[in-house]
């Protein structure tokens, strides 16, 4: 079963031709980052244009380097949510007229559950039980799977996400935009415990996120310091340790109480070089293989959504016409598969 | 006849999408003329409706996608988040059937509506940053005669000149280019006629008059007939050419080009 699986959720244009959900055929991505870049985050209204600009031209090029035509495809899957209202709208509507007209299932897939998918293409795939941190821009989850589709969400993040963090300090220090991997780098030449960060308390939830707390921190820490440019990679090292600490706090708890068979990563975030290193340790202390995506695979892609929807439309099986409904606006919760049909 | 199309039929179909203001249309219109024309009138359903009313008037006159020859679309301006509906949907549908698609520019679908009034203005867009006006006068009633007195550059559809073309303006300054108050009367339509005309009475200058509500509005099969028309002239572009004219840059390249031009220091916001 190939699938063409579509990502516009925020400023990345991506499709992809995945077969059975374990081969990329191809995965496109046209990135807008030089287009937000002057403006220092991204701009919905520029976003959604520039997606209507090249979702063609990166359609046909996904068909034409995994070798198929149209008539090849048996199914197109599209994330709804969530993400920016506008982008959505675009690869949703897009997604759904491509369905009808070439008489083909449409499947609907939450944006978390592509990230986590994109853990399963590949040769080897995850073993349920399975527990998910997935940390990008916008997300930072521990989801826990007991089969295909079923999802519990353990943990969430009170405020900024993860990802969302370490842009925002990268920025204010003037390390660029998107200052994720800039922020990376420079902090692999720090001393990650120059500066310490606490962990913050939740109230409510022992697992819960919370990184606003640090963010302001680091930026105290570094406007107290005269802004001096000697200061970076120190502040860098030990602002990145304390993210990563607060995302793994739990998870060597949750692994042993749940019973999981396996332990992935996955999200922009998921790139970051700390974060692989450490989740590698963790896992090997414990004897549990991990999974973390290919960098190419952690950022937003179309075959995450693709390799999602294959599975999905395995479990579910009733992905129908009715998929013209799709509402982008849905999805913001996320919910086990078959649970959110109507 | 004239025959097109692979397999030489002798009758083009078009499927028509309106999206650039709060009506949602759907129209499939063929040489008989609009064979059926869908609409509803609600801010906030486009996403949602769009894709099933299509398949509903595909249904009622027996076509399948496969049976298009073409696919048109308003293209604005208009809302900016309406017209990106309308344009991807299209884009998908032209994709996937390999057809083209005719890009009608939303005030030529006003001005056919309006073909019987001698002088034109078009008010789209309430939202104060989203405004675009522009006024057509008709020189002759005869097409032919017109079309030969005119010269090149000038934008002409169905004897009617563009006087005031296109464009981003305040309804103030609308106002003021309408010209010598002496003149005949101007019968606005588009989605912002009310308002327009409300501003215009305030003033007190210009004899401003609103057409009929069922004209302030883009109909989809008004749209179809021109887009039919297009393909046969063989105005039409490929799917990936097919994005709207939005005549309006996004707040934060405003903002962003105004700060420079201040010679402020870009700042994040």
């Amino acid at each position: 079963m190939i699938v063409l699986g579509i990502d516009t959720s925020c400023d990345d244009t991506s499709c992809a031709v995945v077969k059975d959900g374990r081969q990329a055929l191809s995965n496109i991505v046209s990135s807008q980052t030089s287009l937000h870049s002057k403006y220092g985050g991204v701009v919905p209204e520029i976003a959604s244009r520039r997606h209507l600009e090249v979702l063609i031209p990166v359609s046909h090029e996904a068909l034409a380097q995994a070798g198929v035509t149209i008539k090849d495809i048996d199914a197109v899957a599209v994330t709804n949510g969530p993400g920016l209202l506008g982008s959505l709208l675009v690869g949703v509507c897009y997604a759904k007229s491509l369905a009808y007209a070439a008489g083909i299932p449409l499947i609907d897939v939450h944006h978390l559950a592509g990230h986590i998918y994109a853990n399963f293409l590949g040769e080897k795939v995850p073993e349920f039980p399975l527990l998910n941190l997935v940390v990008s821009g916008g997300h930072s989850e521990l989801i826990f799977m007991e089969s295909h589709g079923r999802f519990s969400v353990i943990a969430e993040t009170r405020d900024d996400a993860a990802g969302e963090v370490f842009d925002k300090v990268a920025r204010e220090i003037g390390l660029g935009f998107p200052g994720g991997p800039y922020l990376d780098k420079l902090a692999e030449t720090g001393d990650p415990h120059s500066i310490p960060f606490p962990l913050p308390k939740i109230r409510g939830s022992k697992y819960d996120y919370s990184f606003s707390g640090i963010k302001t921190r680091a930026l105290l820490e570094f406007e107290s310091g005269g802004k001096a440019e000697r200061l970076k990679p120190d502040l860098a090292a030990s602002f990145r340790k304390a993210v990563v600490d607060q995302l793994l706090h739990a998870v060597e708890e949750l692994l042993i109480n749940t019973g999981a068979r396996s332990f992935a990563i996955s999200g922009g975030v998921a790139a970051n070089t700390l974060l692989r290193r450490e989740s590698r340790k963790l896992a090997e202390e414990l004897n549990i293989p991990l999974f973390a995506p290919p960098k190419a695979l952690c950022t937003d892609n179309g075959a995450m959504i693709a390799a999602a929807g294959y599975y999905k439309y395995k479990v579910t099986d009733c992905c129908s016409p009715e998929g013209p409904w799709l509402n982008p606006l849905a999805g913001l919760e996320m919910q086990s598969w078959g649970e959110d049909m109507q | 006849m004239r025959t097109f199309g692979k397999t030489g039929t002798k009758t083009a179909r078009v499927l028509a999408i309106e999206t650039s203001t709060k009506l949602l249309g759907v129209a499939v219109v063929d040489n008989t003329g609009i064979r059926c024309e869908l609409t509803i009138v609600e801010p906030r359903i486009h996403s949602k409706m769009l894709l099933p009313l299509c398949m509903q008037a595909m249904d009622i006159v027996g076509l399948a996608p496969g049976d298009l020859d073409c696919l048109a679309v308003s293209g604005g301006p208009g809302s900016f988040t309406g017209l990106r509906i309308g344009f991807a949907t299209v884009q998908g549908l032209a994709f996937s059937l390999d057809k083209p698609v005719a890009k009608v520019p939303t005030f030529q679908v006003y001005l056919r509506q309006c073909s019987a009034y001698p002088r034109v203005g078009i008010v789209q867009g309430k939202a104060r940053s989203q405004t675009v006006c522009a006024l057509y006068e008709k020189v002759s009633e005869h097409k032919e005669a017109w079309e030969t007195a005119s010269g090149p550059g000038f934008w002409t559809e169905y004897g009617f000149n563009e006087t005031v073309p296109a464009g981003a303006m305040a309804y103030n300054q609308f106002l003021n280019d309408l010209g010598d108050k002496a003149l005949m009367p101007v019968w606005v339509t588009g989605d912002a006629a009310e308002q327009f005309s409300g501003v215009a009475v305030e003033a007190g200058t210009y004899d401003v008059r609103v057409v009929d509500s069922h004209l302030r509005l883009p109909g989809p099969g008004v749209l179809g007939l021109i887009g039919l028309e297009m393909f046969l002239e063989g105005k039409v572009v490929c799917a990936s050419s097919a994005v709207p004219e939005y005549y309006r840059r996004s707040q934060a390249e405003v903002v962003f080009a105004r700060k420079r031009m201040k010679g402020d220091s870009v700042e994040h916001p």
